[in-house]
């Protein structure tokens, strides 16, 4: 956690741009919300024949558009956050693509930290990260 | 029936592993009595797609969808996912992200 899907609508994401993408979206994530990179995973559902699977794990939130974004992230978050999360994954992979910012669309979901486990803990409650950080750190 | 979602990378869990974790999902079901039965659904990663930290991913998703249950046992649940697949797959504690989340 978090995990992000990304899809397109209407032209798969070259290969060669995929871990820039991913690495762009872990930055961002990391960047705005102090998670170690460890935990950050990004999977790409791009090709017509994944179609299928990523409007089942973005559940339809994610307008129609030439490339989304979904990402379920850990509860708690304050929606200024979430919106700094947004705006910065969409302008870094319109950026990795050339794409128009517009053609990137983005839409996150919330997950109780007390439904997850990563690292063999439960997921920190919000506040309480500095503990579960310092001991998954590395 | 409860539903189970697993991503996996593409070519790092054999087959007949997939079918023992596949078992080892259900008797989880059977022995938390969470329902009649599971319906896992199995989703290979191909190469190149998956990434955990910006670099090739090596790591499984695991969500199981139950009817309500109290935090004490959904632990114990997370626990026995988390321990299934690094006996069957000789994966490293971090390389697994178990979640069971409340049926909508």
């Amino acid at each position: 956690m978090p995990l992000y899907v990304v899809g397109s609508l209407t032209e798969r994401i070259p290969d060669s741009g995929k871990q820039s993408i991913a690495q762009a979206i872990t930055k961002v994530h990391c960047k705005t919300t102090g998670a170690p990179p460890g935990f950050v995973h990004v999977f790409f559902f791009d090709q017509t024949s994944q179609r299928a699977t990523f409007e089942k794990l973005s559940g339809n939130h994610v307008a129609s558009a030439s490339y989304q974004i979904f990402g379920s992230i850990r509860s708690g978050r304050t929606d200024e956050l979430k919106n700094t999360l947004v705006m910065g994954m969409r302008l870094a992979v319109a950026g990795i693509l050339d794409a128009k910012f517009d053609d990137v669309l983005m839409a996150t979901r919330d997950v109780d930290a007390k439904w997850v486990m990563e690292g063999g803990d439960l997921l920190p409650e919000p506040g309480e990260e500095a503990a579960w950080l310092e001991k998954h750190a590395s | 029936m409860i539903t189970c979602t697993c991503f996996y990378q593409d070519g790092q869990i054999p087959s007949n592993i997939i079918n023992q974790l596949g078992e080892g999902i259900e008797n989880i079901g059977v022995s938390h009595k969470l329902g009649d039965g599971v319906d896992i659904q199995w989703i290979a990663i191909p190469a190149g797609q998956g990434w955990t930290a910006g670099e090739p991913s090596t790591s499984s998703v695991v969500t199981l969808n139950t009817p309500p249950i109290d935090q004490t046992q959904r632990i114990e649940i997370l626990h026995d996912i988390c321990n299934l697949w690094m006996e069957l797959t000789d994966c490293q504690i971090n390389e697994v992200l178990a979640s069971v989340i409340p049926s909508a």
